[in-house]
């Protein structure tokens, strides 16, 4: 069943001075749809801030006679101009938004696959008016995205509300998709570790808002073309930015030459636009490649962008909303807007990919920038000129000290996929265990250490060569185990700590026999302990880490504060990614 | 005539209450003079099911051996470190429920110290405190609020953090406390002058907190599930009596043990809020360094880690003889690092002993005692916890003179 819905563009404050609709409309596939709105995997839980009731649900309407979509009634539409959005608007439309960024991380040109949230439940609680406060988080012990509200500065008695800006909405959403992806990272003591989880959520918000097309088209007009000239895209959350700095019209600017030895704090807020900045200079890269092209009507270099991947994105873009998309369209697509969607794909696609080939474990920005280059060989093998930029940006911004530590060996073959049954490997738990435990020194599993073996994904999606696109299988197998380290961060807190490290095994099975695509192992630096001596150090003074009297004292009742328990001497902290909003500590 | 100063330490259970007995020698006369300081004298406050730690039958046997040592001299110094029922309320109790002491006629005391912030006009000097005091009142209100009504919400030993932090209960305790002393109650900081707060010609007395500005010791305030219990109005204190909405149900196609969870995270703020006001509290703790013939000993209260990195801004740290370890042995209560450098250096900086005394109780407070800090204190300090004398009336550190 579809059902269309009306989402709020960027923020009420973005559409009003930009003169373009306040919603744009997108369409959302489900199995069904219930009154919230409540899908099987998103439910808006909206109470209401004076009583703690629920609030009353937006309506669904099915759809009639021999439609084919739905909706969902909104009796106070948003209206041009009024900052004001009804709850049920509300309601509606960051429901929308959700859905339109799972899509965008789920669709077969992206992941390819559902992905499976964090906690063991299949449905993400939204909470468009979860008290006040200028905050938004995702929440995994709650299942949950909250929304925050303040006091609007500039209007007495008025609040701004975290759940209308479509940037914050994607922002959130995210995280809470990339828990999915990489549910270590919620553990991981690495400021690194943290800050991939923010660019990622930084860079969804910014390929979020550019489907939509109004947006886009008005913002390319206002700028002939050169998208450097408008924080449009690159500056995120400008109506909460705005409220808490009248002299900030961004939360955080994408837009920026930041390099990791600039951000000596270590926080991941900091370091994250250094990852947010690479990616968001490979789109302004790629955007002025194709531009170029398209306005001369020429064809692009295939080792930038392949002729099916073009066509593709462009089809998807202009001929309605196909099966689980959420684009809004309308009408064909001038040159600068094609090559900015095409652009913003291919970033999309780059990025999402690489987040399914990263390692598990307490990961840095060069473990991610060598699963995205890997991962990114296998979706684009002949587009090779945008993985040169990627290394570039990677070395010119510190993440790496020279292109040699983004190498990783990729499409070769190994005896031992040979002798296992791909599809005993991915069923069993048993199957998995032992051949890692027979291919444990090639895994890196270090001697006498446990280890995990995830579940194992298999997957289908869409490669893009020269002339063709392919539909390709393969099998991502992931295990982790835990180390042992040095705990230089002080604060009383005992010497040895502990992280986690893993390993990644992408499987080919686009040839006759299964081969390895990629082979990429956590490599933990000397930097990334230092950092996180410093974070704990900073944790600690800020009085945010909570340190239980011992190993099992059981579930904390703090809901602010990062946990910490100390067994056999060992520290070992639990849910430091709370820190990026939870605990109030950044923002 | 002991010769010796002595730090007598009750078992009171989960609270403090301390003798200092300091032989003071006049530097003109060359007399000495046998003076005493008391510091605080309270517990845990007991509420329904809390553990021992709150027990009130400690007072009469604490407070007797106190007038009894006193034994008819008046009291030179009562310090009140800061403004909790488990350091203010023992002598009120003492007063109000053991007559038999006969404390009003017993005990004289000719100084009280008493933290800046509880000077009656405080607040009306500080409106930056007042407006982080209001809403603190009124944050406790609503965690009362809603612990009572909910009461699977709360463990005991957060019901026992929240008897403890009962403003209308410690203002009493304080009110009373300011009448041991009409003429002689001084509202202490770290900058005030002691000229004339206390009667010592040879020991030397010196604040290192609070600040005179309380308002850094404020943190801030999770949002907490606003309808589970509305806000009373500021000065009504009847939240309890609001009649609490009922507990929303989930929603159909909402998985009700998610939704059931998600209303349990909404009220969990509540514990961090209730943990804030503890903090803050805490940090406007009397801090003072007693010294006397080469003996260094600090009084600590219940400062936590706001107070003590400001003492370490402030540069008021230095190596001590002796701690009465804060917050009865919390992690926030002994920093660790610069703070824990400064004043136990792991190279001491004589050969004189260290001791460091924790006034705890088990299963009173989460989370205290805490193992780790007494294992750091114990690498730096000879350490003497309530916990090994809990059949005694008290115990004591003397120190030689």
């Amino acid at each position: 069943m579809q059902v269309s819905i009306p989402v709020i563009v960027k923020d009420p404050v973005v559409t009003n001075y930009k003169d373009i609709k306040p919603t744009e409309q997108i369409t959302v596939e489900a199995d069904v749809f219930l009154d919230g709105p409540v899908s099987p995997r998103v439910a808006v839980v909206d109470f209401e801030p004076d009583s703690g009731a629920l609030a009353a649900p937006a309506r669904f309407a099915a759809p009639k006679a021999r439609a084919r979509r739905g909706s969902y009634d909104v009796p106070h539409p948003v209206s041009m101009g009024d900052p004001d959005v009804h709850p049920i608007a509300t309601a509606v439309s960051v429901f929308g938004a959700v859905h339109k960024t799972i899509g965008m991380f789920e669709e077969p040109d992206a992941l390819g696959r559902s992905v499976d949230w964090a906690f063991d439940a299949p449905q993400l609680l939204v909470v468009p008016r979860a008290g006040q406060m200028a905050n938004a988080y995702y929440e995994r012990e709650s299942h949950s995205l909250q929304f925050f509200f303040f006091a609007d500065p500039t209007r007495a008695g008025r609040s701004i509300h975290t759940s209308n800006s479509q940037d914050i909405v994607a922002h959130e959403t995210a995280h809470a998709l990339l828990d999915g992806i990489a549910p270590d990272l919620y553990a991981a003591i690495s400021p690194q570790s943290l800050a991939i989880h923010e660019a990622v959520a930084d860079l969804a918000s910014l390929l979020v808002s550019l489907r939509c097309r109004e947006l886009t088209r008005r913002v390319l007009q206002d700028t002939w073309g050169q998208i450097d000239n408008s924080n449009a895209f690159s500056g995120l959350a400008e109506q909460f930015a705005t409220a808490l700095d009248p002299e900030r019209n961004y939360l955080r600017n994408l837009n920026n030459r930041t390099r990791v030895q600039d951000v000596p704090s270590h926080g991941p807020h900091e370091l994250s636009t250094v990852l947010s900045g690479a990616f968001y200079t490979l789109l302004r890269m790629t955007y002025e490649e194709l531009r170029g092209h398209y306005a001369s009507k020429s064809m692009p270099d295939p080792t930038v962008v392949a002729e099916p991947e073009a066509n593709y994105v462009e089809k998807t873009a202009t001929a309605g909303e196909p099966r689980r998309s959420t684009r809004s369209t309308s009408g064909a697509l001038g040159s600068n807007e094609k090559a900015l969607f095409i652009a913003a794909e291919r970033i999309k696609r780059t990025l999402v990919r690489g987040l399914d080939y990263l390692p598990p474990g307490d990961v840095n920005f060069a473990d991610l920038a060598r699963a995205v280059l890997a991962s990114d060989e296998a979706s684009h093998p002949d587009s090779s000129t945008l993985r040169e930029w990627l290394v570039q940006e990677f070395i010119t911004r510190g993440i790496v000290a020279g292109r040699k530590e983004l190498d990783v060996k990729t499409n070769f073959d190994r005896k031992s996929l040979l002798e296992v049954d791909i599809a005993e490997l991915v069923a069993s738990d048993f199957a998995a265990y032992a051949f890692a435990q027979r291919n444990r020194a090639w895994l890196k599993i270090p001697r006498n250490t446990p280890f995990e073996v995830r579940p194992r994904l298999d997957l289908t999606k869409l490669y893009w060569h020269r002339d063709t696109r392919r539909t390709v299988r393969e099998v991502l197998f992931k295990v982790s185990w835990s180390e042992m380290e040095n705990n230089r961060s002080g604060g009383g807190l005992p010497r040895q700590r502990r992280y986690r490290a893993g390993t990644t095994l992408a499987i080919g099975l686009d040839r006759r026999a299964p081969y390895v695509r990629a082979l990429i192992t956590s490599r933990r630096l000397e930097q990334d302990r230092q950092a996180t001596d410093a974070m704990l150090k900073e944790l600690i003074e800020s009085e945010k880490l909570h340190l239980s009297a011992t190993a099992n004292s059981g579930p904390s009742l703090l809901r602010g504060a990062i946990e910490a328990n100390v067994g056999s001497g060992v520290l070992h902290v639990q849910g430091m990614a709370r820190m990026l909003h939870v605990t109030g500590l950044t923002r | 005539m002991s010769d010796n100063l002595v730090v007598r330490m009750y078992n009171i259970r989960f609270g403090d209450a301390i003798l200092i007995t300091v032989p003071d020698k006049n530097p003109s006369t060359g007399r000495t003079t046998t003076r005493r300081i008391l510091i605080d004298v309270g517990n845990a406050p007991k509420v329904a099911g809390s553990g021992q730690g709150g027990s009130d039958e400690v007072f009469e046997g604490v407070v007797g051996d106190i007038l009894d040592q006193l034994n008819g001299h008046p009291l030179d110094l009562y310090v009140v470190s800061h403004e909790h029922l488990d350091h203010v309320q023992g002598l009120f109790f003492a007063s109000t429920k053991l007559p038999r002491l006969d404390l009003a006629r017993r005990l004289r005391v000719r100084h009280v110290w008493l933290p800046a912030s509880a000077a009656p006009d405080y607040y009306d000097k500080h409106p930056k405190a007042k407006e982080q005091r209001l809403a603190f009142e009124a944050m406790y209100r609503r965690v009362a609020a809603l612990m009572a009504a909910r009461p699977t919400a709360a463990t005991r030993g957060f019901l026992d953090l929240l008897a403890n932090n009962d403003p209308t209960k410690t203002r009493q305790c304080v009110e009373f406390l300011r009448t041991l002393s009409p003429e002689k109650t001084h509202y202490i900081h770290r900058e005030a002058s002691l000229r004339g707060k206390h009667p010592f010609r040879e020991a030397r007395l010196s604040v290192w907190a609070p600040e005179e500005d309380t308002s850094d010791y404020y943190g801030r305030f999770l949002p907490l599930d606003a309808g589970a219990v509305p806000l009373a109005p500021a000065g009504k204190p009847g939240a309890r009596r609001i009649p609490r909405t009922p507990d929303p149900l989930p929603p159909q196609g909402v998985d009700a043990g998610a939704f059931l969870g998600l209303v349990r995270a909404r009220r969990s703020g509540a514990i961090d809020n209730l943990l804030e006001i503890d903090k803050a509290a805490n940090n406007t703790s009397i801090v003072f360094a007693l010294e006397w013939r080469g003996w260094r000993l600090l009084f600590a209260g219940d400062a936590e880690i706001r107070s003590w990195k400001t003492m370490a801004r402030e540069g008021v740290l230095k190596p001590v003889h002796f701690l009465k370890v804060s917050h009865h042995g919390s992690h926030n209560g002994t920093p660790a690092d610069d703070v824990f450098e400064a004043i136990l250096p792991a190279a001491p900086p004589d050969n004189r002993t260290r001791e460091a005394v924790i006034s705890t109780w088990e299963d009173t407070y989460p989370g205290i005692p805490h193992a780790p800090t007494n294992t750091r204190l114990a690498e730096r300090a000879t350490v003497h916890s309530t916990l090994d004398h809990r059949d005694d009336l008290f115990y004591e550190v003397t120190f030689a003179g």
